[in-house]
Formats: C-alpha cells, sequence, structure tokens
C-alpha cells in the first residue's frame, strides 16, 4: 500500500479530491472572510444545503441532462471517428473540407442553438444536436491528426500481407491512432456537457423535470443563487463523469508505451 | 540555434512592450476614471423604448454626468447594484422584493410604467380568446423561467396542460407556429408583429390582476441617504426625459436605433406610440405607490415566489419623500 492508501484508489481519483477539498476550503474560507450575501455568493455549505432542498427537481434535471450529454457525445464521437477517417484516407476531400470543419468551434454555439430549435423544434433533439456541434470538431480533428501519423512503413506492410483498406483501418490506423482519438474524446466529453447546457437554455421544456440549464435560467430570474451553484455543480458533475469514462476506456483500450 | 534565440529574445521584447502597453493603457483609463467618474446607471436590454425617457433626458443634456449602459439578456442588474458595481439600474420590481427580502441594499426610486407591460401573444387564428381559455388549454407556449407572472398565472387558472418552453429570443417561432403563444412586451414585439401585418391577438397580463412596476430605477438605500441631492436630480432629469419621449419621440428613437441596429427607428416609433398609456397613470411621471408594491408582495407570497416577508416601505422611496428634506431613510 502506498502512502495514504493512495494506489487503492481507482484513476488516482486521491489527487483530484485533494484539489477539489482545498478549493471547497478556500471558497467557505472567502465566504467566511468577505461574509458575502447569499445572493452575491453564498458559500458552500448553503449550496448543499440548496441541493437539498431542491433535490427533486435537481435530480429530474440531472437525468435529462446526463442523457443529453451522453447522446450528443455519443454523436460526436461517432461521427467525428468516421468523418476524420474519411478526412484523412481522401486527401482531396481532406483538404477541401478540413479547413471547413474548423467552422464548428469558430461558429458561437449560443448564436446557433436558437436557430436548431427553429429547425428542429423545441424538446431534446435541439440540445443533443448543440452538444454534437460543439463536441464533433477535437474528434475529427485528433482523429485525422492520429491517423496522418500512422507510420507509413507499417501500411506498406500490411498492403504486402494483403490486407484491404477496411482491415487495415480497423487493425493497424484505429489502434495506432487510439491516444490521440481519445484526446479529442476527452475534449469532446466537457464541451459536450456546455453544449447541451447551452441547447436547454432555448429549446428544453420547463417544468418538473426541467433540464439543468431551465433550472439555472430559473434560478437566476429569481435570485437563488445557490440553487444557480448547485445546478451548475451538477453539470460540471456531468462532464466529470463523462470526462472519466473516457478516461477509463482509454485505460482499458489502449495499452501503456 | 543562435536564430532561435534571437526569435525568444524578439518574443521578449514583444512581450514585454505589450504588457507595458497593456498596463499603461489599464492604468491611464484607471487614472482618467478616476479623475472623472461618471455615474453609471445600466439597463437591463438593449436600447429600446421601453427606456426612450432615459435616452431623450439625455439627448436634452439631462443625467449630465450619467453614463447609460446598455444590457443584454441575463444581465444581473439588481446584484450589480446591490454590490456597488453600479449606481443605478433598471430591475424589475419582483426581483427588487426577492433581493430585498435577502436582505439586499436596493430602493426602487422611479417606475418607468406605471401599467405593466407583459403580455401573451397568439394567432388570430388560434382558438385563444382570453388569457384564462390559453393557460387552461394544452398550448405550447414561451415563457422566462423564474417569472412572477408565470407563478400568478397558475395560480389563477391551473395550467397543468401547458407545455412551456423558454421564450425565443426572436419573433420567428411564433410566426412560424401558429400554436405557439409567446410572452411579451406588449410594446417591444407587439409593435413588430404589427408592423410585419401578422394577425394577433394580444392578451395583458395586468388584466389577470398581476400589475407590478415592471421597470422601476433602483439604487442603494445608502446612496439615498448620503446623495439625496443626486437622487432627486435623476428623478427630475427621468421625468423630464420621459414627458419629452411621450410628446416627440423620434430624436430619441433615431439614438437608439444607432445602438441598437436591430430594431428599426420605425418600429421604435409605433412602439412609442403603444407605450404611452403604461408610462402615463394617474400619479406623475415615475411614482409609485405602497399599495402596488404591498399588492405585488402579497400575491408573491401566495405563490411562494417570497417566502420571507417583506415591507413595501422597504422596497421603494416614494417620489414625495426623495424630494423633501426633512424625511430621514
Amino acid at each position: 500500500m502506498g502512502a495514504f492508501g493512495m494506489k487503492r484508489l481507482p484513476f488516482g481519483i486521491f489527487y483530484p479530491l485533494l484539489g477539489l477539498s482545498l478549493l471547497v476550503a478556500a471558497w467557505a474560507l472567502i465566504c467566511e472572510l468577505g461574509q458575502f450575501p447569499e445572493y452575491l455568493l453564498p458559500g458552500p455549505a448553503k449550496v448543499a444545503a440548496s441541493a437539498f432542498e431542491h433535490r427533486k427537481i435537481l435530480g429530474a434535471a440531472l437525468l435529462h441532462t446526463a442523457s443529453t450529454a451522453l447522446l450528443g457525445f455519443g454523436f460526436a464521437a461517432g461521427s467525428g471517428v468516421v468523418i476524420g477517417s474519411i478526412l484523412s484516407a481522401v486527401p482531396w476531400l481532406r483538404r477541401a473540407f478540413y479547413p471547413l470543419a474548423n467552422l464548428l468551434q469558430m461558429v458561437p454555439v449560443v448564436a446557433i442553438a436558437p436557430m436548431l430549435t427553429i429547425w428542429l423544434g423545441y424538446g431534446r433533439a435541439s440540445a443533443v444536436a448543440c452538444a454534437t456541434l460543439v463536441a464533433l470538431f477535437p474528434v475529427i480533428a485528433n482523429t485525422v491528426d492520429g491517423l496522418r501519423s500512422v507510420d507509413p512503413k507499417l501500411r506498406e506492410l500490411f498492403a504486402i500481407y494483403g490486407f484491404s483498406a477496411s482491415k487495415t483501418w480497423l487493425r493497424l490506423d484505429l489502434p495506432a491512432a487510439a491516444p490521440q482519438i481519445f484526446t479529442g474524446l476527452r475534449i469532446a466529453a466537457g464541451l459536450s456537457v456546455i453544449g447541451t447546457v447551452v441547447g436547454e437554455f432555448v429549446s428544453g421544456y420547463l417544468g418538473q423535470a426541467a433540464p439543468i440549464g431551465l433550472v439555472i435560467l430559473g434560478a437566476l430570474r429569481e435570485s437563488q443563487t445557490p440553487l444557480v451553484f448547485a445546478a451548475v455543480g451538477l453539470s460540471a458533475l456531468v462532464g466529470f463523469a463523462l470526462f472519466f469514462a473516457v478516461s477509463g476506456l482509454r485505460t482499458l483500450c489502449v495499452p501503456k508505451a | 540555434m543562435p536564430q532561435y534565440r534571437g526569435n525568444r529574445a524578439l518574443s521578449r521584447r514583444r512581450f514585454g512592450a505589450v504588457t507595458f502597453g497593456a498596463l499603461a493603457g489599464l492604468g491611464g483609463a484607471a487614472c482618467k476614471k478616476k479623475g472623472e467618474r461618471s455615474l453609471r446607471l445600466q439597463l437591463n436590454w438593449l436600447p429600446e423604448p421601453e427606456f426612450g425617457g432615459f435616452y431623450e433626458a439625455q439627448r436634452l443634456g439631462r443625467l449630465k454626468g450619467v453614463e447609460l449602459l446598455p444590457g443584454s439578456p441575463g444581465v444581473p442588474t439588481a446584484q450589480l447594484v446591490a454590490s456597488g458595481r453600479v449606481d443605478y439600474a433598471v430591475v424589475s420590481g419582483d426581483e427588487v422584493v426577492r433581493l430585498v427580502a435577502q436582505g439586499a441594499d436596493l430602493v426602487a426610486i422611479f417606475a418607468s410604467f406605471q401599467r405593466s407591460p407583459r403580455g401573451m401573444v397568439v394567432h388570430q387564428s388560434s382558438p385563444y380568446q382570453s388569457l384564462e381559455s390559453l393557460w387552461k388549454s394544452d398550448a405550447t407556449v414561451g415563457i422566462e423561467p423564474g417569472q412572477g407572472y408565470v407563478r400568478w398565472l397558475d395560480h389563477q387558472y391551473h395550467g397543468a396542460k401547458l407545455k412551456r418552453v423558454p421564450r425565443p429570443a426572436s419573433l420567428a417561432t411564433f410566426i412560424e407556429d401558429r400554436s405557439f403563444a409567446q410572452g411579451i412586451y406588449v410594446f417591444a414585439e407587439g409593435a413588430q408583429l404589427v408592423q410585419r401585418k401578422i394577425p394577433v391577438r394580444i392578451f395583458n397580463v395586468a388584466d389577470s390582476g398581476y400589475n407590478p412596476y415592471e421597470v422601476v430605477v433602483v439604487t442603494q438605500r445608502v446612496r439615498l441617504k448620503e446623495k439625496r441631492g443626486e437622487v432627486q436630480q435623476l428623478l427630475k432629469d427621468l421625468a423630464v426625459g420621459w414627458g419629452s419621449y411621450l410628446k416627440k419621440s423620434e430624436p430619441a428613437n433615431r439614438i437608439m436605433a444607432k445602438l441598437n441596429p436591430t430594431m428599426s427607428v420605425d418600429t421604435m416609433e409605433h412602439a412609442a406610440q403603444l407605450l404611452s398609456s403604461y408610462v402615463q397613470g394617474e400619479r406623475g411621471l415615475g411614482e409609485m405607490q405602497s399599495k402596488r408594491w404591498q399588492t405585488l408582495i402579497d400575491q408573491m407570497r401566495l405563490t411562494q415566489a417570497l417566502l420571507a416577508p417583506v415591507k413595501a416601505e422597504a422596497c421603494f422611496a416614494p417620489a414625495a419623500m426623495v424630494r423633501s428634506r426633512s424625511v430621514q431613510f
């Protein structure tokens, strides 16, 4: 057993927990010293109390937003790897469309979200589309870079042994590019939550099962700052969960060098 | 290698120059501000006719030394005043009540509208003939989450079947979807719809009994105590501005259209005609009554938008009291 039992904790979670604890302690100290009113900066205890008080609303919101973000992330991951692979395999397509793919990260999502609602209607579809759009580019970019860095000699070897293009992609390209693809997926994990919440701001349904984005908007309007913090914390939690899930998958899929 | 060092040295020099320039600029700006600091009045929306009196006052040479800061969706104006980041701001009445209940140092000093301009719009072809029939239906309505009037309408008409979505930033969804209903400012979006010749039916939320001072100017109570002359002058300037805007709105509308090019002067002119009846009331421009505040507080308590009790007098300062030299806040 290592110091403080660190080695028994999965994914080296000890240090992130330590960092989080220090951050929360600093936040509590700042609130205590500054004596800020609750509507400007609530302390962690107030936020926790508000989260408990509104647990039903927050629970439903968490489920809603997490499932939407997961769908958006899934679409971005799947289509990003496919698009990246096609762009990497066909040079003229890459030259024509890769610069355009950059547009995905340059278009302000807050401006696009209302348009998506007009095109796709209210509800989950618009938020999923928003999350997918925001999370797509890092997956495409990292897939293209990863696939283009595969050793050409290995490709020649696969050709000599008569591997088809699809088999070469599956057995050589993807495993070789996996570290970079996973880097893109980890970035996309956080972005998909941001895209989801922005999408929810304009396309979600209000009510008892409102998503996190609308809980934030409602609480802001009602000056319930502790609830705003609790809802923002929940959305961060969704991002963290996705990030750690991708990191775990990477540990399983990518052998250490 | 030497070239690398050279580039690095160059970039360091550039970095140093840029940093120095930025710091010098910031320092200069700070010094300038220290010397001639103007009062800041934060608006809670883009320059539109709902602020016509403000821009007209400025055009007339009133509001000297007051900087009007245009707002944007979601700008937390009440918190900005309560924290002292700005001196005055435009806030809605229910926001004032909520924050005063939480101990915020806020007080309303001027009400732009004597009647709440909130409304719900439906297409004329829709089956809804009243706010009540709309609210009891299963229509999809675009509303702002957390708005006090929504709680009130739910309390009055039990809108259990309504499908609620966030109010779209534009009218595109409403125009496209004939079954859609949307929360509006009667003279803002209402004017745009009339101008586009879209046949609509508009229901005033005020008719349901929820009629708060929707657009009020607030400041810190401590400012009212310590800078009474400044507050008195501001109230006078705003009343003059609104009075002049109601007589002739075009000059101020031209100024606002330059600041907010998304709304044409024509639309602003149309809106200005509509808003006249909302600005003028039984009393003088900008004045407020204790009983209106009390009604709002009671309604907020009834709908559980407000859990702690608040006194109406804690939320606003009557103009007569602000003008009087003998009354202490």
